[in-house]
């Protein structure tokens, strides 16, 4: 099984921008999809005055709920996305980085159901703010998240941890090993390099009793905010 | 009641359960499941004039569970549903063209009349 994120995603940051936006673009028209059809059921059931609706308003009742759930989905979809989007505003700023992963594993969990795998983000216990370059700081962790998919099996989960404070952070991302124990720490620091080097970051793996980890070291960045 | 019997598959459940709803209002017999493995044993457990499926479904991809229906059940017509773009073109790509069995590509959002229309044009011709 390959223990890679795809090649496309690492070396353009279009690329992954694009990703990340087909993702949530694919959820968002199946969103409108249930929308559409079940207003088009509540029509066909007004048209059909043999259409199985009880004298009581339950079923027309679920079927307004559904609808009232899709728009939840499609606000809250749209609402990350817009927020992903305007990570790439300021190439360096002060971040609070429990929205910042909680926005981009959101965003990343249709990956993770593709692959039949549970996403889980477990947040720092109280905000974490540090000075980093967001766009950059998600495509590394976005890498390394789809690394962990691609290797992890059916029904496994992959877990994202952030710890640390505002001179630096530890994004811990377990899951399970497609790789010997001896070939992880190569293959990592060739796919994440470029974005830990604008991180000014660094990487290291540890694999034990069927798990690993990839471990992002991110200091509070030395380039002064505007 | 229509004699055509269809399977639509997807992984939305409120979506494939309204769209069997509606398409029995049509006249179609309709049932659905919203996975490939589900799919595939649904197949072997009754016979389906033609299958909706979604192309990306979780653990196999359309085109794969699609190649495993045409295996199996070589007379069952084939339409694809997809949110994402460009897949015609796509599937035009695909080695040898693997598009033959493929009787429609949808984009979702669906029109039920659309969708009523092209799985009688698939199956009846």
């Amino acid at each position: 099984m390959p223990w890679s994120p795809d090649p496309r995603w690492r070396d353009s940051d279009l690329a992954f921008f694009g990703a990340v936006t087909a993702g949530a673009t694919h959820e968002l028209n199946n969103v409108f999809s249930i929308i559409e059809q079940t207003a088009g059921l509540l029509e066909d059931w007004c048209a059909d005055p043999e259409a199985d609706v009880p004298a009581g308003c339950d079923k027309i009742l679920n079927v307004t709920e559904r609808i009232a759930r899709q728009v939840q989905r499609g606000t809250e979809l749209v609402r990350r996305l817009n927020g992903f989007a305007h990570s790439a505003d300021e190439p360096c700023c002060n971040q609070e980085m429990n929205d910042l992963l909680e926005n981009l594993l959101a965003l990343m969990e249709r990956f993770a159901a593709q692959r039949r795998v549970r996403l889980v983000f477990e947040p720092a216990g109280a905000p974490v703010t540090l000075t980093t370059r967001p766009f950059i700081l998600e495509q590394a962790v976005f890498l390394a998240v789809s690394a962990a998919l691609a290797g992890t099996a059916a029904q496994g989960i992959v877990t994202v941890q952030l710890t640390g404070g505002g001179a630096g952070v530890e994004i811990t991302i377990t899951g399970a090993p497609a790789l010997p124990e001896a070939e992880l720490p190569a293959a990592v620091g060739a796919w994440l390099g470029p974005p830990l080097w604008n991180l000014e970051g660094r990487v290291r793996t540890a694999a034990r009793a069927g798990k690993y980890a990839i471990v992002l070291t991110i200091p509070k960045i030395s380039e002064e905010v505007p | 009641m229509d004699d055509i019997r269809v399977l639509v598959i997807d992984d939305e459940e409120e979506l494939v359960t309204t769209l069997v709803e509606r398409l029995a209002m049509r006249g179609l017999q309709a049932d659905w499941c919203t996975s490939g493995p589900e799919a595939l044993q649904r197949l072997e457990q009754r016979h389906y004039d033609a299958v909706v499926l979604d192309l990306k479904l979780p653990g196999i991809s359309g085109l794969e569970l699609q190649r495993r229906i045409q295996q199996a059940h070589p007379g069952v017509k084939t339409l694809l549903m997809t949110g994402q773009g460009g897949v015609e073109e796509e599937l035009a790509r695909l080695p040898g063209g693997a598009a033959p069995d493929i009787r429609e590509v949808l984009y979702k959002p669906v029109n039920i009349q659309v969708l009523v229309d092209k799985i009688r044009t698939a199956v009846k011709g």
